[in-house]
């Protein structure tokens, strides 16, 4: 079975084709860039979406060497994510699945997340940590569904770094605005204190954000200092979460994934907090940690092959998908 | 001489000892390498504090606790009563009748309701922190505790055991929280208002609108 995944739930257009082996046929992205100065506007994103989409299509076809006539499946986000940017990738999977006379599969994002991460990083059943720019969740297996242990309770751990990043007039036309903060982060190790958000099994970035801004304009500390001693509260938060989920669960992998990720920082902390249970440690490169169409693909031929069907009337989107809304019929 | 018994728990070790004669717990929070020694020297040290500053408080708030014996900040340590119970969590997920399990539920919300009436926050409200012995429940880990008035913080905590009966009580999770929301309401006066805004900021973090939540929580007079 071949399938073919469409993601666009946010300011990343992808489309991804893949066997059911696990081999990956093509991986396409296109990212969208908002002005200078600000953050991604839903309606400009799905606009860059619907422009791109024709031949970033055209591209994946390219790449895999597939004809069109031999994909099985057709996946897409249902979401969650912006509604604008998801009804994008809705409308492009129910044109091709008409003209290609294909059955559609619509698949949760953060579940596709994670089941990627299983496939390529050969893990059975970990404790997921999904930090983005848009989500921040600690999802594990649990009674037949991918259960959120713990989760924000305003704004993701992402947003936070990329409003922090433009408040310091940090530019992100080099480089993604959390790698900048990394690398102003590199430069320091003097902490300042800023408070340390956990609700039981929650975090909370938004004071955290404020505060870190009143650092900004009080002039007292160097910029590298307070992005250090940002980097240092909110990723000992998130590993601590992730720390109770798996004493909690008792399982023994630990797997980060989403755009957060490619923080090495990040990577190094859980990889010493798992380690210290006696859990292994995954991180995925960018191609598959990043969202892209390959998980949602392969999400696709998943549910698809345990014997799930997407009537056509079920494929609109739902900005607020949440992972426990769906029974894992696949294993 | 007692079998010593070690436990991991994400946050501290907890060691089963002998103290003077009688049976301990200690609960020692060791460091963790993955956190800045700033931030972890802090977060170990101001949360001994707290925690043992709400255990007490909540026995004068009619809560049962364990006793504290010691309180070694050098070593955040605090060496408490050891108490010789079972979890609800387990009891919940027992053989025993739902009429049996219910009198527990209800009796955590009349016991969360004092708590909350003192201004004393749990911040870590599941069933894994209840032990029941004798028929009594005895709260533990307060490790994520705090002293508020705030209404916001009351409502984070009913949504904390809310999560819980949802993620490991599946089957009945829907009576749980109903028959908790009772026994809640029995002594805390202002439930309803904790309620209102629990709705709020579960709509909030789970990006839902507050009439999909709204059924779950019992606001009729």
């Amino acid at each position: 079975m071949i399938s073919l995944g469409i993601e666009s739930s946010a300011d990343k257009l992808g489309v991804g084709i893949i066997d059911d082996k696990g081999n990956v046929l093509s991986n396409v992205r296109r990212t969208y860039k908002p002005p200078y100065g600000s953050g991604i506007h839903p309606r400009e994103a799905s606009e860059y979406h619907s422009s791109t989409m024709p031949k970033a299509i055209e591209d994946a076809f390219h790449e895999s060497g597939i004809k069109p006539e031999e994909i099985d499946l057709i996946s897409f986000t249902k979401g969650p994510g912006f509604g604008p940017c998801l009804r994008i990738g809705a409308v492009t999977a129910r044109t091709l699945s008409l003209s290609l006379g294909k059955p559609l599969m619509a698949v949760n994002h953060p579940i596709a997340h994670v089941e990627i991460g299983r496939l390529v990083g050969e893990l059975d059943d970990p404790v997921v940590l999904y930090v983005s720019g848009g989500n921040t969740q600690v999802i594990a297996f649990s009674e037949r569904r991918y259960r959120v242990f713990g989760e924000t309770i305003d704004i993701p751990v992402g947003n936070c770094l990329d409003v922090f990043g433009r408040n310091a007039g940090l530019s992100d036309k080099e480089n993604p605005m959390g790698r900048m903060i990394e690398l102003e982060a590199l430069k320091s190790s003097t902490y300042v204190s800023i408070p340390y958000v956990i609700k039981g099994m929650d975090v909370s970035f938004s004071g955290i954000l404020t505060h870190a801004t009143r650092l900004l304009d009080s002039k007292k500390h160097p910029l590298e200092d307070i992005a250090f001693s940002l980097q240092e509260t909110v990723f000992s938060m998130l590993v601590e979460v992730t720390e109770r989920a798996l004493a909690h669960t008792r399982k023994e992998e630990v797997l980060v994934c989403g755009g957060v990720a490619a923080n090495s920082r990040l990577k190094e902390m859980l990889e010493e907090m798992a380690s210290s249970h006696d859990a292994s440690f995954r991180g995925l490169n960018a191609d598959l940690a990043l969202d892209n169409g390959v998980m949602i693909a392969w999400l696709g031929i998943l549910m698809k092959q345990s014997g799930v069907t997407t009537e056509f009337e079920d494929t609109i989107v739902d900005q607020h998908f949440r992972p426990e809304d769906v029974e894992v019929t696949w294993r | 001489m007692l079998n010593k018994e070690n436990k991991w728990g994400a946050e501290a070790v907890l060691l089963k000892d002998d103290w003077l004669g009688f049976q301990v717990m200690k609960k020692n929070r060791i460091p963790k390498s993955y956190r800045i020694k700033q931030i972890d020297d802090e977060l170990r040290n101001s949360r001994t504090i707290s925690e043992s500053k709400l255990i007490m408080a909540s026995r004068d708030a009619g809560v049962k606790t364990p006793f504290i014996f010691d309180i070694d900040l050098d070593s955040s340590t605090i060496t408490m009563e050891f108490i010789e119970g079972k979890l609800v969590k387990d009891v919940l997920n027992s053989e025993a009748t739902l009429e049996e399990k219910l009198q527990y539920v209800e009796l955590i919300g009349e016991q969360v309701g004092k708590l909350h009436n003192s201004n004393i926050i749990h911040g870590d409200l599941t069933t894994s922190n209840i032990l029941i012995k004798n028929r009594e429940l005895v709260f533990i880990d307060f490790g994520l505790g705090k002293f508020s008035q705030a209404i916001e913080d009351k409502a984070v905590d009913i949504l904390l055991i809310k999560k819980c009966f949802t993620s490991t009580h599946t089957k009945f999770e829907s009576d749980y929280f109903t028959t908790f929301q009772k026994g809640y309401m029995s002594t805390m006066s202002e439930a309803k208002s904790i309620f209102r805004r629990a709705i709020k900021v579960e709509a909030r973090a789970r990006h839902l609108k507050e009439n999909q939540v709204i059924g779950d929580y019992l606001l009729s007079e």
